[in-house]
């Protein structure tokens, strides 16, 4: 039975922050689809927002390993557009359920990139161009994320990693939810995640 | 199985307040609101950031220019007398809308007539967890040294750098005008929160 949780499209075109999940077994049939409000902008979004309007730093920010960093702020910061197999900022996804927490810095189980069991194949992660559609402009990243694993894979919960500092050395967690339903990725089959950032005015 | 959600409000916000005071410092009007005012160049300086690619954006001046990645995009913090960013008062009250690139009649730094002296654009506190929240504010005192009232201000704002350049970031028209004495000063306090 192919599951959907789908908030409308004209919801969508107000601000904030939305994200889909899309499911596709190993044909493309989609399998299950997800569609809701993110509410999870996080402590680290926050401080570099701070950052750069102060454009100096800001200091104790927190890690995807949890340490405290000094944010100096830089070219790269914000960057999302990760390449293949690279899940060390982009979308993210895990099989965490713990509730969100403002002070969450990374995802509560992440999964790893590769093809053992548990893994799963990251593919490039893109940022489209904002669009302005009055009376918003959106912005959405999107990434598709393979289970070769061998087995299903049940994604809880799904992140945007983020990297800042100088030379941009950190990675931070922007966001994270746990998704209304879990998603059980069959094997051979791919989860595709598009996180729509917008403002209205 | 299909289960539609409604949409939930946002958990990024940004509200402002709003004080004018006398020449003796006594307050003589308090006005505090959300904002929803986040205009298009904030998200695509965002997105310039996120894509690490240049995009073309509206300055000020009303012209366009191929912005580039940077460390001082989004920067607000302006100095004194400073206007080509931080924050800005001004008179106009058309709506707020996505593609607004300035105020619309934004009100200068000096002293000859409907001119402020704008002050420091500042923060008022660091990042600060509460409960489920982050937040911090940002804050400018303008002081009105003109030598006569200034009234009908309607419309409040925030200017920021973008690679050398300076964009609008955000705008709100006030429900009434504000009058500031000679002598008096307004100041304009914003709040940036995220919440879970």
């Amino acid at each position: 039975m192919k599951h959907e949780i789908w908030c409308p499209l004209e919801d969508m075109k107000k601000e904030g922050l939305w994200y889909s999940v899309v499911v596709r077994d190993r044909h493309g049939k989609v399998v299950s689809r997800e569609r809701r409000k993110s509410h999870s902008f996080l402590e680290q979004w926050n401080q570099m927002v701070f950052a750069h309007l102060r454009g100096v730093q800001a200091s104790s920010v927190h890690d995807t390993g949890g340490t405290p960093r000094t944010l100096n702020v830089d070219d790269q910061d914000f960057q999302m557009n990760a390449a293949a197999n690279n899940v060390t900022y982009g979308i993210v996804v895990g099989t965490g359920n713990t509730a969100v927490d403002i002070e969450d810095f990374k995802l509560e189980t992440p999964i790893l990139n590769g093809v053992a069991a548990g893994e799963m194949q990251h593919l490039i992660c893109t940022v489209d161009a904002a669009v302005v559609a009055a009376p918003s402009c959106s912005f959405v990243v999107h990434r598709t994320i393979v289970n070769n694993s061998g087995g299903i894979i049940t994604v809880l919960e799904a992140g945007i990693y983020m990297i800042g500092g100088t030379a941009g050395t950190y990675r931070f967690d922007a966001t994270r939810d746990v998704l209304v339903a879990p998603q059980a990725v069959p094997d051979g089959g791919a989860i595709t995640i598009d996180w729509t950032i917008g403002v209205t005015e | 199985m299909k289960n539609k959600q409604k949409a939930q409000p946002a958990n990024e916000s940004l509200s402002y307040s709003v004080v004018v005071r006398d020449k003796k410092g006594r307050v003589l009007q308090r006005i505090s609101a959300p904002s929803r005012s986040y205009v298009q160049q904030w998200n695509q300086l965002i997105n310039i950031q996120a894509k690490q690619t240049n995009s073309t954006l509206r300055l000020t001046d009303g012209t366009t220019f191929s912005i580039a990645k940077g460390p001082t995009n989004l920067v607000i913090e302006a100095a004194i007398g400073v206007t080509d960013y931080g924050f800005r008062v001004g008179k106009g009250f058309t709506p707020v809308a996505i593609d607004d690139f300035a105020l619309e009649t934004p009100l200068e730094e000096g002293v000859g007539v409907d001119e402020f002296n704008h002050q420091l654009c500042t923060l008022t506190g660091f990042p600060a967890v509460v409960g489920t929240t982050s937040s911090f504010g940002w804050r400018r005192i303008f002081v009105n040294n003109s030598g006569a009232t200034i009234s009908g201000i309607r419309e409040i704002g925030a200017y920021m750098r973008m690679a050398g350049k300076f964009g609008l970031a955000w705008r709100d028209v006030l429900l009434g005008a504000v009058t500031v004495p000679d002598g008096g000063s307004i100041t304009v306090t914003y709040t940036i929160a995220a919440t879970v």
